[in-house]
C-alpha cells in the first residue's frame, strides 16, 4: 500500500485542486480572522481570539469534500483505478490509499486554516482558554475532519460518474443541514419568554414551557446524533460548546471504521468498467 | 506447451445479459492473440475479468498457472500490462509524469526506464505538453507505455486502433510487432478492425455472443483459407446453370458477382458462360479473408 500512497501523493502535489483549496483556506483564514479581530477592536470589545478563530471549522469539510470529489472521480473519468488493478494492486489497498490520501489532505486544510488564523493573534492576544482548551477544540475539529474523509472516501468510490463529484460535494451540504437542524432543535429554550413587549413597554408575565422543547430520550438522542455528524462537532467547536469530547471523539473513531469497513467491503465487490 | 492465460468456462451475467457464455480460451506463451468478435461480443468483458476490474460469475480463468481465486493472482498479475478501452492516463500530468505515477504504483526504485520508455513509444519529445492537449494516437501510445511500466510479460490491448488515423494505426501495430518480436511480451489484442488485426496475429480466437466459436493459428487459418475466381457478370441468373454444368462450387455474391471454387479452367469457364448468355466481365484471383472467415463462422454481417 505504501507505493499507491507514494503515487497518490506525487499526484496530489501535482493537483491543481488540492493548491486552489489550500490557497483559499489560508487566504479565507488569515483574512476573516484579521477583519473580525480588527472590528472587535473597533468597537472596544472583551471579545477573544477563540470567538473568531475556530468560525473556518465547518468549511473544512467542505473543501474536503471539494478535493475528495475531484481526486476520487479522476480515478474512474480517466480510468486510471485499471492500471493499478492490472497490475496486481488489491482493492483493499487502493481503497485505504485512496482514504489516506484524502485524510492527509484534509489535514493540510486545517493546518492551513490553523495557520491563516493567527493574523488575530496581534490585535486580540493568543487564546485566552489556554493551550488546553486549544488542543482540545483543535483535536475536535481534526477529528471530524478524519470522518468527513472517511465520508467522502466511502461516497467518491463507491459512486462512479460525474454526479458522484455532485453528490459527494452535497452530502457535505446535507451533513451540515441535519447538524444544524438539530443544533436548532436542542437550542431551544424550555421555556418561553418572561417579559411581553406591549406598546405601553416591558410587562412581566408568567413564563410557560415550549412547546418545541425536546426533552428526555429525545433529548438524549438528538445530543448523541450532533455529536456523530461530524457537522454538528464542527458547528460545537465553532460556537465554543463542546459538551461531550470525549463521546465526540470516540463518535469521529466509529464513523471512520464503519464508512471505511464499509466501504472495503463494498469496493471488493464493485464491478468496475 | 506453455500458456499465459487459459479460461475455462468462464461466465459473467449482468443482472438479465450474458456476456460471457462459458468461454474458453488459450493464449499461448509468445503469441500475439487476436480476439475477434463484434460490438458486445463480450471481448471488453473478458479483459476486464482478466484485469481484475469485475469478477466472473461462473467457471475460471488461469494467469501463468495462479487461478483467479487464488491470492496469488496479485503477484501475476505483476507481469501484466493492460490498456481497456480507453487509455488509463491523468490527463492533467505530462507523458513523463505519468510513466513516473505508474511507476510509483509498482514501486520500482528508479525513474531510470522512463526515458527508454518515451522513446519506444515516440513520445520523448513532448516535453511540459499535458497529456489533455495530446492527439488520440498520442495518448493510446501513452496508455501502451504505462501498461509496459512494470515490464511485463503479457500485454492485454483492447481495440487499440479505434479512433485512430492511419497513421497511428500503423503506428501502433509496428509498436506491437517490435515488443512482440523484441521483447518476446505475449500479446492479447482485441479488434473488430479485422484487416489490421490479420497483420500481426499469430492466433485467433473468435467470439460471438460471449461463447468462444472457434479458436486458430495463423497459420491454420492461412492453410483453411480457401482461393476462389471472383467473376462479375451481366446476368447473374444465367450463371449457375453453366457452372452447374462445369461441376463447380461456387458462392453467389451480389447480383453482379459471384466467387468460384477449386481451380477451374478459365477458358472452359468463360467458353461455358458465352455458351449460356452471361457477358464475363471480369475475373480475378481472390484470396478468402479473415473478414469472410469470420464472417462464415458467425453468419451475419460484421459491425465494421
Amino acid at each position: 500500500m505504501s507505493n499507491l500512497l507514494r503515487a497518490n501523493f506525487y499526484r496530489m502535489r501535482r493537483d491543481q485542486m488540492f493548491w486552489c483549496c489550500m490557497g483559499t483556506v489560508l487566504i479565507c483564514s488569515a483574512v476573516f480572522v484579521f477583519f473580525w479581530c480588527r472590528e472587535a477592536l473597533l468597537l472596544g470589545s472583551e471579545a477573544a481570539l477563540e470567538q473568531y478563530y475556530f468560525n473556518m471549522v465547518m468549511s473544512l469539510g467542505f473543501f474536503t469534500a471539494i478535493f475528495a470529489a475531484m481526486f476520487l472521480n479522476a480515478e474512474y473519468s480517466e480510468g486510471t483505478i485499471r492500471n493499478k488493478l492490472a497490475v496486481g494492486r488489491t482493492r483493499r489497498d487502493i481503497y485505504l490509499a485512496h482514504f489516506l490520501t484524502v485524510l492527509t489532505a484534509s489535514l493540510f486544510f486545517a493546518a492551513a486554516w490553523l495557520l491563516g488564523g493567527c493574523t488575530g493573534i496581534p490585535m486580540l492576544g493568543p487564546w485566552r482558554f489556554g493551550l488546553g482548551g486549544l488542543a482540545l477544540h483543535v483535536l475536535i475539529a481534526v477529528g471530524s475532519t478524519v470522518a468527513f474523509a472517511a465520508i467522502f472516501t466511502f461516497l467518491g468510490l463507491l459512486l462512479s460518474g460525474r454526479p458522484a463529484t455532485v453528490i459527494v460535494v452535497l452530502s457535505w451540504f446535507a451533513l451540515l443541514l441535519g447538524a444544524s437542524t438539530i443544533e436548532n432543535i436542542l437550542s431551544e429554550p424550555e421555556f418561553s419568554s418572561g417579559i411581553l413587549m406591549t406598546v405601553d413597554g416591558m410587562q412581566m408575565i408568567n413564563q410557560e414551557p415550549n412547546p418545541r422543547y425536546v426533552s428526555g430520550a429525545l433529548r438524549t438522542f438528538y445530543e448523541f446524533l450532533r455529536d456523530v455528524i461530524p457537522a454538528g462537532q464542527a458547528i460545537q467547536v465553532q460556537n465554543l460548546a463542546v459538551l461531550h469530547p470525549l463521546r465526540a471523539l470516540l463518535c469521529d473513531l466509529g464513523v471512520t471504521a464503519a464508512f471505511t469497513l464499509g466501504g472495503l467491503a463494498l469496493f471488493a465487490r464493485k464491478d468496475l468498467k | 506447451m506453455d500458456y499465459v492465460l487459459k479460461t475455462n468456462a468462464l461466465t459473467k451475467t449482468y443482472k438479465t445479459t450474458k456476456a460471457l457464455d462459458r468461454l474458453t480460451m488459450s493464449v499461448e506463451k509468445g503469441a500475439i492473440y487476436g480476439f475477434v468478435g463484434r460490438n458486445g461480443a463480450g471481448k471488453t468483458t473478458l479483459i476486464r475479468l482478466i484485469c481484475g476490474l469485475q469478477s466472473p460469475t461462473e467457471g475460471s480463468f488461469t494467469l501463468y498457472g495462479c487461478a483467479n481465486t487464488s491470492r496469488e493472482i496479485h503477484r501475476a498479475r505483476r507481469r501484466m500490462g493492460a490498456v481497456v478501452e480507453t487509455p488509463s492516463i491523468y490527463l492533467s500530468m505530462t507523458a513523463e509524469e505519468n510513466l513516473k505515477q505508474q511507476y510509483q504504483i509498482l514501486g520500482l526504485p528508479s525513474y531510470d526506464g522512463v526515458g527508454e520508455l518515451l522513446a519506444l513509444v515516440r513520445l520523448e519529445n513532448t516535453g511540459k505538453k499535458k497529456a489533455k492537449d495530446f492527439s488520440l494516437g498520442m495518448r493510446q501510445r501513452l496508455g501502451i507505455a504505462v501498461a509496459l511500466a512494470g515490464d511485463p510479460d503479457f500485454l492485454i490491448l483492447d481495440e487499440p486502433a479505434n479512433g485512430l488515423d492511419p497513421q497511428g494505426i500503423v503506428e501502433i501495430r509496428e509498436l506491437i510487432l517490435r515488443l512482440n518480436q523484441e521483447r518476446q511480451i505475449t500479446v492479447l489484442i482485441s479488434s473488430h478492425i479485422l484487416d489490421e488485426l490479420s497483420r500481426l496475429a499469430t492466433h485467433y480466437g473468435f467470439i460471438d455472443g460471449g461463447r468462444m466459436i472457434k479458436e486458430i493459428s495463423a497459420a491454420d487459418l492461412k492453410a483453411s483459407c480457401r482461393k476462389c475466381l471472383r467473376l462479375t457478370v451481366g446476368d447473374i441468373f444465367s450463371l449457375p446453370a453453366a457452372l452447374d454444368r462445369l461441376g463447380l462450387e461456387y458462392a453467389v455474391r451480389s447480383g453482379t458477382e459471384a466467387d468460384v471454387y477449386g481451380a477451374p479452367s478459365v477458358t472452359d469457364l468463360t467458353l461455358a458462360l458465352h455458351a449460356a448468355g452471361c457477358e464475363l466481365k471480369s475475373i480475378h484471383e481472390h484470396d478468402e479473408s479473415l473478414e469472410s472467415y469470420y464472417m462464415n463462422l458467425v453468419g451475419g454481417a460484421v459491425d465494421e
